[in-house]
């Protein structure tokens, strides 16, 4: 069954299928989705394309027959007021008289005649006749120009005046454009354009018309692009429906005789005056579902009509969010899902780390005072040793019974400072801390120093700024660009362009002072502002110092008198400390109950003998550049359209060309030895 | 008999719109059936053909050609012809639906170019965000 769409916000949020009664008069119903021009058939019968649903934000599309016994307006009564041929008979003014119904078409004695050919409506040329006044009159219309379907943008809509109601003139037909605000201002259609119906009941523009028509579209900002396809208003493609918009048109032919068109249905008599309706929603938010055809029977009984083309495609809306779904590029289409992205940035990280590490710091480390795990730092080593291997006999006896050295877990060095854009001392005032003596095992060995009670801190060391790109093209990202970072005491790394150019890269780094392990975390932050961490490179900054175990109690006196002390060190980095020649010349002299053995080694991550700067290499192709390059191989396109305007911005290919696919089946007149010849040129290349 | 426009064009086979210089309209005999993808002409020695002549137009044909092998036959002039359809569908063609793979000057620079080439070296830029200074801070963990 024929059928075109109507539309209705009225019945949002309704759950239930729509009923006839709905789709009568109760809801306001309109022929586009902007809601500006009212519906002008009966609704006779009607299928539900879809039930409603209850969200807000969709448009109810329903598909309503037309009906098949002419055009009807319907006034805001719900009365029919209007059957064009029904009326045309009753025209007996000599100015509409100087035509003849021929062929299927109506035609004006007069060829050079001009008609001004509004919404139902006809006017003799620069002026209301008796005539004109009885047609306006009985069609009862109003001269309301009709809206094509399509989405407005920048607050501008151009309106098609078209034929309806089944004239068909082979002669000039304006087209005017007006923007909406000088139509709100009664302002004079500014612009026509004129060509001429042919054969097949389509309105040819011709190519300056085309041209007219897709600029003042796109300069009206109707539509990002726009294009009229071989200058025919309406052209019925199949196959994948290119981003191509088309104006609707619709028009009948007056069958031959004037008698038989009263109380008749329009009636073509050859295939030459069929009636075509071709529609092409311009909203491509929802309905961009392709081309409508209906074609009426000899007998005026419509006879098919199918969506003939669909298109799907794949893109990402302007917010971001991703379609597939009937429809084309840019912004509209059927968002299925809207994928936002949770920014996590450097400075986040830092200072929640820093401040976990606050929250939680009583939670493993003890007070200065306070018997526990102790982080000291701020202490004399060479006082702290010299009170651990005295001389003292009576402080070695003391010591016996607390084993001090056994509480030893660790001892070694951390970087202090970080010079970047300012000034980072790994560990500083911030910290939570507070001050007392060394406690080992319970012996307090009198040595001041600070207990820290949070082990871990989060700097930012840096951020790398990638937003001017250096291209701007692909070669700025990978496989072409690299970007290598030295992370000291973790290595270098590399990480993926895309990740970061035209955006930056925050390099973060974490450390526990306790252990010195280090964990870099890498926040990269895209060209749209996504960003999160990306990577993370683990290491460690610590030289680890021997830390000695006490071989002590009563076996240990008991050993005393064999002496001599084994030292098993090794030193592997770093001049060695007093502790070593000091602790092995005291060894020597030793004749407490003390017998100690220095085991382990001074060691320190390898990552530690590497450049301690953060350094960042970005190495970029050369690439070779031979003269004319782009005009005699051409850029990578993927971009759709016609040779004469392409769908990016409408304009022109020039130069050298070479088409991914090619529709040559639109070439009519060649046989298919040449349309095969024009595939495998246009597919191999050309000049223009 | 029919006509036919005997002239040269400099554009390569490969443009679209080229520039076809008319040397003279003359008439000759077209062999039959006509192959519309390589017809062959037949012209009597009134008509002088150039060396310069590689371009012609065939209006029964609606068509345009090159040039192809030039045979003489008595004192006829056998000329067998290359059907140039880009130029003689350009109209249409400017107007069919594609999508452009390479193109001189619509197009996206997001896009790798496989046949671009790269030389062997690189261009690199090192940039230092700063560094750990040699100090150290001593640290003894205590059980």
């Amino acid at each position: 069954m024929a059928s075109i769409s109507l539309y209705t916000d009225t019945y949002r949020g309704k759950t239930e299928k729509f009923t006839a009664d709905d789709l009568d008069t109760t809801g306001v119903w309109y022929h586009s989705t902007d809601q500006t021009s009212d519906y002008d058939y009966r609704i006779d019968q009607y299928t539900v394309a879809e039930n409603p649903t209850s969200s807000d934000t969709e448009t109810h599309i329903f598909k309503i027959t037309i009906p098949i016994q002419g055009v009807n307006k319907i006034n805001d009564e719900g009365e029919e007021i209007i059957k064009c041929p029904e009326y045309i008979l009753e025209n007996t003014g000599t100015e509409y008289n100087a035509g003849k119904f021929e062929d299927g078409m109506f035609t004006l004695s007069s060829s050079s005649d001009e008609y001004d050919i509004y919404f139902n409506d006809f006017f003799a040329k620069g002026e209301e006749s008796a005539n004109s006044r009885k047609f306006e009159t009985y069609s009862n219309i109003t001269t309301k120009p009709v809206t094509v379907p399509y989405k407005a943008k920048n607050g501008y809509s151009a309106r098609h005046f078209y034929t309806r109601g089944g004239w068909f003139f082979p002669v000039k037909h304006n087209f005017y454009y007006r923007t909406t605000a000088e139509m709100a201002e009664g302002v004079a259609p500014l612009s026509t354009m004129q060509g001429t119906y042919n054969a097949d009941g389509f309105f040819n523009y011709g190519i300056d018309g085309k041209k007219l028509i897709e600029n003042l579209a796109i300069r009206n900002k109707m539509v990002d692009n726009f294009n009229v396809s071989s200058g025919i208003i309406s052209q019925n493609k199949v196959g994948k429906l290119s981003p191509v918009y088309k104006i609707k048109l619709i028009t009948f032919t007056i069958p031959e005789g004037a008698e038989a068109l009263k109380n008749t249905a329009p009636s073509p008599s050859s295939p030459a005056s069929s009636i075509v309706t071709e529609y092409v929603t311009l909203d491509r938010s929802y309905d961009c579902v392709g081309i409508i055809s209906i074609r009426y029977s000899s007998d005026g009984v419509a006879q098919s009509a199918s969506i003939t083309a669909t298109t799907r495609d794949i893109w990402i809306g302007e917010n971001g969010e991703g379609y597939w779904g009937e429809g084309s590029d840019i912004d509209g289409g059927s968002g299925i899902f809207t994928d936002t992205s949770d920014n996590r940035t450097a400075d986040e990280l830092v200072n929640e780390m820093n401040q976990r590490s606050k929250d939680r710091a009583t939670d493993f480390l003890a007070g200065a005072g306070q018997h526990g795990l102790h982080l000291y730092t701020n202490f004399n080593t060479t006082n702290l040793l010299s009170k651990l291997f005295t001389k003292n006999w009576f402080t070695q006896f003391e010591q016996s019974f607390y084993t001090p050295l056994s509480g030893v877990i660790s001892l070694h060095s951390i970087p202090k400072t970080f010079v970047g854009s300012s000034e980072i001392e790994i560990y500083d005032e911030g910290f939570l801390q507070d001050s007392g003596s060394i406690l080992l095992s319970g012996y307090n060995t009198e040595i001041p120093a600070t207990a820290i009670h949070n082990s871990l801190i989060s700097f930012k060391a840096g951020t790398i700024d990638f937003t001017n790109l250096f291209f701007d093209a692909y070669p700025d990202y990978e496989p072409y660009t690299k970007i290598l970072i030295n992370l000291p005491f973790c290595g270098k790394f590399e990480i993926t362009p895309s990740l970061v150019m035209g955006g930056y890269a925050d390099i973060v780094y974490n450390i526990n002072l306790a252990t010195g392990d280090v964990c870099v975390v890498i926040y990269t932050y895209d060209r749209e502002g996504k960003s999160g961490a990306t990577y993370s490179i683990t290491g460690n900054c610590a030289t680890q110092y021997p830390v000695a175990s006490y071989v002590g109690g009563a076996s240990a006196i008991s050993s005393i008198v064999s002496a001599g002390v084994s030292t098993a060190v090794s030193v592997v980095s770093e001049n060695p400390l007093p502790l070593i020649s000091t602790a092995k010349s005291l060894f020597d002299a030793v004749t407490t109950s003390h017998k100690t053995q220095l085991t382990g080694s001074v060691s320190g991550s390898p990552a530690f003998l590497d450049d301690w700067h953060i350094t960042v290499l970005i190495s970029r192709p050369v690439w070779s550049n031979p003269a004319r390059y782009s005009t005699l191989m051409g850029i990578p396109s993927d971009i759709s359209g016609t040779i004469s305007a392409n769908d990016y911005d409408g304009s022109p290919y020039t130069g050298y060309l070479k088409c991914r696919v090619f529709d040559v089946m639109s070439v009519s007149g060649a046989t298919d030895e040449e349309r095969a010849e024009i595939e495998r040129l246009m597919t191999s290349g050309i000049y223009i | 008999m029919i006509d036919v426009q005997i002239g040269n064009t400099a554009d390569e086979a490969v443009k679209l719109n080229k520039t076809f210089n008319i040397r003279e309209t003359a008439q000759c005999e077209i062999a039959t059936p006509i192959d519309i993808m390589s017809p062959v002409l037949r012209f009597s020695d009134d008509t002088i053909l150039l060396d310069s002549d590689n371009y012609f137009f065939i209006p029964y044909l609606k068509r345009f050609y090159f040039k192809g092998k030039v045979e003489r036959d008595g004192n006829f002039t056998n000329v067998s012809l290359i059907a140039d359809v880009l130029m003689s569908f350009r109209e249409q063609i400017v107007n069919c639906q594609m999508i452009a793979e390479r193109s001189s000057n619509i197009f996206n620079g997001f896009l790798s170019d496989s046949n671009r080439n790269f030389l062997t070296y690189s261009h690199n830029t090192f940039k230092d965000l700063g560094y750990f200074t040699g100090e150290r801070k001593f640290l003894m963990g205590v059980g």
